[in-house]
């Protein structure tokens, strides 16, 4: 840069004789204290758990790896697993049913998602246990003609079958919203650049628009995952044993109550554990085509 | 320049009682740059997205390259077509938009070579080489693998250009694809589609820029509530106009 000999008032700052500034940033010392406090606040808490005999920490080591809670854990997992992939399925089937110009379409996807939502799910699973006593034949096959074959329902609707069409048809119902404002969330204008190039709706919404959807359409799925993981407990209602139940079986014949859920609960924390942490995977993938990432900074402790 | 390209022959349309297109009858010639102009309102956007079938036409019939577009013919009748094959029409017709509608989550190569491996079945690797070299014929040989997001908004609308080149269009439909843009970025936008008129490409353009449509198109076209009210050489229409409501119209942007 050339010096300019010309009175120039924008360099008098630079004729000036002050020293440069030192910058010395705002000190936080109220976060700083809060911070203390709370440490010492949860600390004296966790303490004061770990050393009550109470809870029957020893108990709690007896039945942690027990094999009916084990088998217990099993089935839980397993339940959200298949009812979130059921879930999934139908709510994307129901969201663009929901989103069709065709009312017969649209008004029978309103409805499934009014039923679904509008009643507990626990009635739904009793329901489903119980379809039995309703039809007690089913017939499969073309409607209104006599091709096809009738079923007794309870060999077709077993406990389980039961457990993951209640939760499963459940869970279709709220995912369908989920993912019905994600696809919402993305500008038509994708859809009209996508159709000009050539692309089928099919194609469109599949390789442009859900994957567009999709940072909106992930946390709640995640809520969803993880609530669907406690929801499931309710099929002790139909004699199912889940993970909860297991420890409630053990605990009724050897009155260990706390210990047993505190057994359950562990479980149930380590699970939600690894879900968030494959949320937060999930959503760092679709997440690479925005500026921001990598961009948060470490938390610091203290500050 | 001489054999017809798209052909409007008595195209009207409406939106329930508005008659937005009224007996509109106009041929470009292939390599031919036509640029439509009039009033917000008029309809220019309408008949160009009537032009690949994003809207259907309720009299008349458009053709491009000798092909009625979405409708099968049979004696008098017009038989829409499924719509596998109204996409395979649509491929060939290209569009660039006046928000540049980027897939946001691909990268500017990816947006270029999306349309070519996924709708024309060409190889990735084959794809990629004349993504590349569509994106360094629009000025953007070092942004290959960014994201919309990360591009002005000129970039944008340049790799939409390219984007729509990759599918080796015969014709392309530009709606106001300057008018999102800061005045210094028009520019950059503008001598691309300079290069592609010089190249012999067909082209109808909606477009403000009175200036781009006086020296690079070989005919303007004023619209007004549904009608081509007049139709010839630049200097016809913006020094000569025929008609007062286009002469009204033109001291107004200009
Ligand atoms: N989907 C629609 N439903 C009803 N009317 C519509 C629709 N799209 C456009 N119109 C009407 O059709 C007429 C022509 O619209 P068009 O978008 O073609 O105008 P335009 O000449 O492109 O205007 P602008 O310069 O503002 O873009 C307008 O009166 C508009 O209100
Ligand atoms: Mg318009």
């Amino acid at each position: 840069m050339a010096k300019t000999t010309t009175a120039d008032p924008t360099d008098v700052a630079s004729e000036a004789t002050e020293p440069m500034l030192t910058y010395v940033p705002a000190s936080p010392w109220g976060t700083r204290i809060a911070a203390a406090l709370l440490s010492v606040i949860v600390g004296g808490f966790l303490i004061s758990i770990a050393g009550n005999a109470n809870f029957g920490w020893a108990v709690v080591g007896e039945y942690l790896f027990d094999a009916r809670i084990l088998s217990g854990l099993y089935l839980t997992i397993w339940l959200t697993v298949v009812t979130m992939i059921i879930g999934v399925v139908l709510g994307t089937i129901f969201a663009i049913m929901a989103m069709s110009n065709n009312i017969v379409i649209s008004t029978v996807a309103n409805a499934y998602i009014w039923f679904f939502r509008g009643t507990p799910v626990l009635v739904q699973l009793i329901f489903w246990y119980n379809l039995g006593a309703l039809f007690p034949e089913l017939f499969i096959g073309v409607p209104f003609t006599p091709w096809g074959m009738s079923v007794p329902t309870n060999t077709l609707i077993s406990p389980v079958t039961a457990a993951v069409l209640g939760l499963g048809l459940n869970e279709g119902a709220y995912m369908s919203e989920i993912i019905r404002s994600g696809l919402l969330s993305v500008d038509p204008g994708q859809r009209q650049a996508a159709t000009s190039l050539g692309m089928t709706r099919g194609k469109a919404l599949w390789r442009i628009v859900l994957p567009q959807a999709m940072p909106v359409i992930v946390p709640p799925t995640g809520n969803q995952t993880i609530g669907m993981l406690k929801t499931s407990s309710l099929v002790s209602v139909i004699s199912l044993s889940d993970l909860l139940y297991s420890a409630q079986t053990i605990y009724s014949r050897n009155f260990q109550t706390i210990p047993l859920l505190i057994v359950a609960c562990l479980w149930y924390l380590l699970a939600t554990t690894l879900l968030s942490l494959l949320q937060a995977r999930i959503e760092r993938h679709f997440a690479r085509s925005r500026q921001e990432i990598g961009a948060v900074p470490r938390r610091r402790i203290f500050r | 320049m001489s054999a017809p390209m798209i052909v409007f022959d008595r195209v009207s349309k409406n939106y329930g009682d508005l008659a937005v297109l009224r007996d509109i009858n106009l041929t470009v010639a292939a390599g031919e740059v036509i640029s439509l102009i009039g009033p917000s309102g008029s309809g220019k956007s309408t008949l160009l997205r009537c032009v690949n079938h994003l809207e259907r036409i309720e009299r008349g019939s458009i053709t491009v390259d000798g092909e009625l577009i979405g409708y099968r013919r049979n004696g008098n009748h017009a038989y829409e077509l499924p719509e596998k094959l109204i996409a395979r029409q649509r491929a060939r017709i290209g569009m660039v938009f006046q928000s540049f509608n980027l897939f946001g989550h691909m990268t500017a190569l990816e947006n270029v070579i999306e349309a070519p491996v996924h709708v024309l079945g060409i190889p990735r690797r084959e794809a990629e080489n004349l993504g590349a070299e569509l994106l360094v014929r629009v000025g953007l040989a070092d942004k290959l693998k960014s994201y919309p997001r990360m591009l002005s908004g000129g970039q944008q609308q340049r790799v939409a250009i390219a984007r729509a080149l990759a599918m080796k269009p015969k014709v392309i439909l530009f709606d106001e694809p300057t008018s999102a843009l800061d005045p210094e970025l028009v520019g950059e936008v503008l001598d691309v589609m300079r290069s592609l008129a010089a190249d012999g490409m067909t082209m109808m353009v909606v477009t403000h820029e009175m200036s781009f449509a006086r020296e690079v198109c070989h005919r303007i076209a004023f619209m007004e509530s549904g009608r081509i009210v007049e139709c010839s050489t630049p200097t016809e229409v913006l020094d000569n106009p025929a008609f007062e409501r286009t002469r009204t119209f033109l001291s107004k942007v200009q």
